[in-house]
């Protein structure tokens, strides 16, 4: 069990000549933790981990595993191991030979290096394949070669870069379960690197969410998810996203541009309302909202109407709510389930209820 | 072909046996000649469509009694080398072109592709000059740098080096393979490959040589294959650089040697039945190879990693 | 139909257009997803030998023959002077080489475009996919291993006057059919036999450029209504335009020099310059009559054309081949 393995970054810039992609990220990713980059395309994260496995440069700042400092290593002496997202597995060799193929590199003798090979085939269930090719395998059984041969080295630091992206949505839930359990059995440090949020929220320990190169947020999925830092973390992670309003406060009231009441929060100035759609609620008082649009996904419906200022919003409501049905309705927002944002920088305004 | 439409159908096929009839018939006819006898011949007036019994007796006569058995050797090594030199060659310099990050990358890569566009035998004239003397290029270093004029005024001695590649196996081969197809060739496979595999090797502990020899060697075996019996076959029927390159008839790969069989004949009637003969044994073993291996080339030469 | 020439799935990179653009213009890829490894000198190591090699005995003698050009060699190892345009006003003033110039382009109009032709009428036929078409494909290749002058010994032969196929036509029409004395049947000789020699490589590619057409493509069009017939005519030609393009280009380049095998042993040249074509004459003055500067300017001069005209053709696919 490796668990004491935990990742430092202090000051990572990473710029390609005249463009920097990273100004500068710092963070501490626990021991033995799951930790997810999660973040829109381009916003550094591959960078990011492809810097910590030593496949790019970084222009500055160190990275730490463990108590080495590792920037300037090659790749195979961090005692890193990578999963791709396309495998990249070695087309013409048996999957025993794919998985063992970094000890056979490390000059490790044949009997030990079969005795691993087989080891990681079974953690993945893949015993009994060991003889074929990838190109006779499915996706998902490609995946877990590919995951056999990052663990078969028994490494500090476990790197995923976005190896679910290539699997269909069933598959995908079932690899989330078996990636989970790996975890909970071999307890490596992890980073997974996914612009998924499912699969962050699902998967995480804790989220790092990054955007053009700046984290947002570093912290737990839960936290993440009700106490949202900025703007961009609120409308990023949730399905449908949180609903955005902006208000202005005048120390007791807050009232949209229509100049509707939504609250009573004790903010002056303009701000942004965030409240998410499974917070609000029907009731027969309240704010009234028209419905434009409804679909019943079995579970539950998702309602977008709009707000006496026009503003579409979206209500997502369990299934048996008998107010479903009615064009006009009057909304409920909840004091406790209001998120309050800066309107210039974004980030949250705290202590307003 | 999704409907049997008699018309077209009957087209293809007639256009088929006509093309394959045109192919075949200048071998075929080349056969039949081969097999008579010089008397025979010369008595039938020419061209006979029927099989004759000196076919062995003509072969025997170009084996023991031409210089074309010992050109075959010279033409098979030749082609060895032609197909060994574009095909090693180029597998390294494209290795690196695709996998190595440079700025290089597009310059080296337009200098190996702008050699297509000049046919070798263009050339001939002042190719003939470079090999005539390889040293030559040193030379001119030496003279530009004024290292000769410096040694001449120092010890009374001019370097000028002269090293002839003429009549040599390497000299006839050497030119024959400038031109790169292959890096192109071996580009667009390269590209056909899985991305992440030299970042996977990496991750695995292998270096760029490693990944290389382990990987890329192995994967590429079609390709391989099928562009060095290609190049080998370019190499046996090249016939103007030998030409000049290759003075004695001891070094002149086969072809050259035939074809100066043909012209040196001198009498109204030239021996024809040899001289057809000689064509068929010229030319057996890359016919052979083509047709044994056509399936291997014809998939290589596809450019598709199917 | 020029706004879904492909389906999606068809990979963007094996698209015959893409490739024939990444050989042509590499300037459009020079970045590439696979570009990964650093390291000056391993770098240095694997494309140094071809380097040397295409150095030495490519760009050495193409620079060369330029800077000859510019100076009257004497034959015997005497010397050289510098003659600055001299050679160029010789060789260009020289009604000999005008009359090589004209045969040779005579030649590069009628030998490829035969060959094209009777290469995508094979291919044609070919990608039907009858019986005896493996067979078929197997044979047509062949050509490829006896080409130049060991097939030219073979023709000489069939197209001799009294020797050959036509000794009975002669018989009946003394004198119709002599290569030998008559310049256009010297030509002609030549010309089928190039035509024999280039099939097998056009042939090639363009049963390949034809067998990735899409299928979807022509069920399509059979759904439209299109018969085979037209759907030849609609579809596969106007698909096959790069490959088509692409054989022009290497056919053109290639029968400028490949002839040599065929002239060398057919016709010398002759009869009375008939088939003295450029590669020809460059060779009889160079080697033969040991003009050395001639042999060099007349190179540099063909190194040109042939430069300028790939150029133009260059210029010219972006007209021909399909935007997506």
């Amino acid at each position: 069990m490796m668990t004491d393995h935990a990742i430092s970054l202090a000051n990572i810039v990473k710029s390609y000549g005249a463009s920097t992609i990273i100004p500068g990220l710092t963070a501490e990713l626990g021991g033995g933790e799951f930790t997810v980059i999660l973040g829109p395309s381009g916003c550094g994260k591959s960078t990011l981990l492809n810097m910590i496995a030593g496949l790019e440069e970084v222009s500055g700042g160190t990275i730490r595993i463990g108590n080495a400092e590792v920037q300037d290593m090659a790749p195979k002496d961090r005692g890193c191991a990578m999963v791709f997202q396309n495998y990249a597995l070695y087309p013409h060799m048996s999957v025993a030979a794919n998985i063992g193929y970094s000890l056979k590199v490390a000059k490790v003798p044949k009997p030990e290096r079969d005795r691993r090979v087989a080891e990681a085939a079974d953690i993945v269930d893949l015993a009994g394949l060991l003889d074929r090719k990838p190109s006779q395998m499915s996706g998902g059984q490609r995946q877990r070669v590919a995951i056999a041969r990052a663990i078969v080295r028994e490494p500090k630091v476990l790197l995923f870069d976005e190896p679910l992206s290539n699997l269909d949505a069933k598959l995908r839930h079932g690899m989330r379960k078996e990636l989970s359990q790996l975890h909970d059995r071999i307890g490596t440090t992890s980073v997974f690197v996914t612009h998924d949020q499912v699969e962050a929220m699902t998967l995480a320990d804790k989220i790092l969410i990054l955007d053009k190169g700046q984290i947002e947020q570093f912290d737990t999925p839960n936290q993440i998810y009700n106490h949202p830092a900025s703007v961009f973390v609120a409308s990023f992670i949730g399905s449908p996203p949180m609903n955005l309003i902006e208000v202005t406060g005048d120390g007791q009231n807050l009232t949209d541009t229509a100049g509707t009441v939504l609250a009573s929060l004790l903010h002056t100035g303009p701000a942004t309302l965030g409240v998410r759609p499974e917070k609000l609620r029907f009731s027969d008082t309240g704010i009234p909202f028209e419905v434009t649009y409804r679909e019943d996904l079995g579970s539950h419906t998702i309602i977008l109407g709009t707000l006496p200022n026009g503003q579409e919003i979206n209500v997502a409501t369990p299934i048996g709510d008998s107010r479903v049905g009615a064009d006009r309705l009057m909304l409920q927002f909840n004091k406790e389930d209001l998120h309050l944002f800066d309107s210039t920088t974004g980030r949250r305004i705290e202590g307003q209820v | 072909m999704i409907e049997r439409s008699n018309s077209i159908q009957r087209v293809a096929a007639f256009v088929m046996v006509i093309g394959t009839i045109f192919i075949l018939a200048p071998l075929v006819i080349a056969f039949l000649t081969a097999s008579r006898s010089y008397e025979e011949f010369v008595q039938a007036g020419g061209i006979e469509f029927s099989v004759g019994s000196h076919f062995v007796a003509n072969i025997r006569e170009i084996l023991f009694e031409t210089e074309l058995p010992r050109q075959l050797i010279n033409s098979f090594v030749i082609s060895l080398l032609v197909a060994f030199i574009k095909c090693s060659f180029a597998f390294l310099a494209t290795f690196a072109l695709v996998f190595y990050q440079s700025r290089l990358n597009t310059l080296i890569f337009a200098l190996t592709i702008a050699t297509v566009m000049l046919p070798l035998e263009l050339i001939v004239i002042t190719t003939y000059q470079v090999v005539a003397n390889v040293a030559m290029p040193l030379n001119w270093l030496l003279s530009i740098l004024g290292i000769a004029n410096l040694s001449e005024w120092i010890f009374g001695w001019r370097p000028e080096f002269q090293l002839s590649l003429l009549d040599t196996y390497i000299g006839v081969a050497a030119p024959i393979a400038t031109s790169c197809t292959s890096v192109f060739i071996y580009r667009q496979f390269f590209l056909s490959l899985p991305q992440d595999l030299p970042k996977a090797a990496t991750m695995d502990g292998a270096g760029p040589i490693r990944f290389m020899i382990d990987i890329l060697l192995p994967l590429s075996w079609t390709p391989l294959v099928a562009t060095f019996m290609f190049w080998f076959i370019g190499g046996w029927t090249s016939y103007l650089w030998p030409l000049v390159a290759a003075s004695t008839p001891d070094a002149q790969p086969a072809i050259v040697g035939l074809a100066k069989m043909a012209n040196a004949d001198d009498e109204t009637i030239p021996n024809v039945p040899l001289l057809m003969a000689g064509a068929l044994f010229v030319s057996f073993i890359p016919v052979l190879l083509i047709a044994f291996m056509q399936r291997q080339i014809v998939q290589g030469l596809n450019l598709s990693e199917k | 139909m020029q706004a879904l020439l492909y389906p999606k799935t068809y990979s963007f990179r094996r698209r015959p257009e893409n490739i024939l653009a990444a050989c042509l213009l590499p300037r459009r890829e020079s970045v590439v997803a696979q570009n990964f490894y650093k390291g000056r000198w391993s770098y240095t190591a694997f494309v140094a030998p071809i380097l040397l090699l295409i150095g030495m005995f490519f760009y050495i003698p193409v620079f060369l023959s330029f800077f000859w050009s510019f100076f009257l060699e004497r034959p015997f190892g005497g010397g050289s002077e510098f003659v600055g345009f001299q050679n160029y006003a010789r060789i260009l003033g020289d009604p000999e080489f005008w009359s090589a110039m004209r045969r040779t382009l005579l030649f590069m109009v009628i030998a490829p475009g035969l060959a094209i032709g009777v290469s995508l009428v094979l291919a044609l036929a070919v990608n039907r996919g009858l019986r005896g078409s493996h067979a078929a494909r197997n044979i047509i290749i062949w050509p490829k291993a006896v080409a130049g002058a060991s097939i030219g010994v073979v023709f000489v032969f069939i197209f001799d006057p009294f020797l050959g196929v036509f000794q009975s036509i002669n018989a009946i029409f003394p004198g119709l059919w002599n290569p030998r004395v008559d310049g256009t049947d010297a030509f002609i000789t030549i010309v089928i036999a190039q035509i024999w020699n280039g099939i097998p490589f056009n042939f090639i590619i363009l049963l390949s450029g034809l067998q990735t057409i899409p299928d979807t493509l022509t069920k399509a069009a059979a759904m439209d209504g299109a018969g085979p017939w037209r759907r030849i005519v609609d579809i596969e030609l106007p698909l096959l335009t790069p490959q088509l393009f692409l054989t022009f280009v290497l056919e053109f380049v290639g029968t400028i020099v490949e002839a040599f095998g065929l002239i060398d042993t057919m016709t010398q040249g002759g009869p009375g310059g008939a088939t003295n074509l450029l590669i020809y004459k460059i060779y009889s003055d160079g080697f033969k009559a040991y003009d050395l500067s001639g042999a060099a300017t007349q190179t540099a001069i063909l190194t040109i054309f042939v430069t300028v005209m790939v150029l133009l053709q260059f210029r010219l696919e972006k007209h021909v081949k399909y935007e997506r």
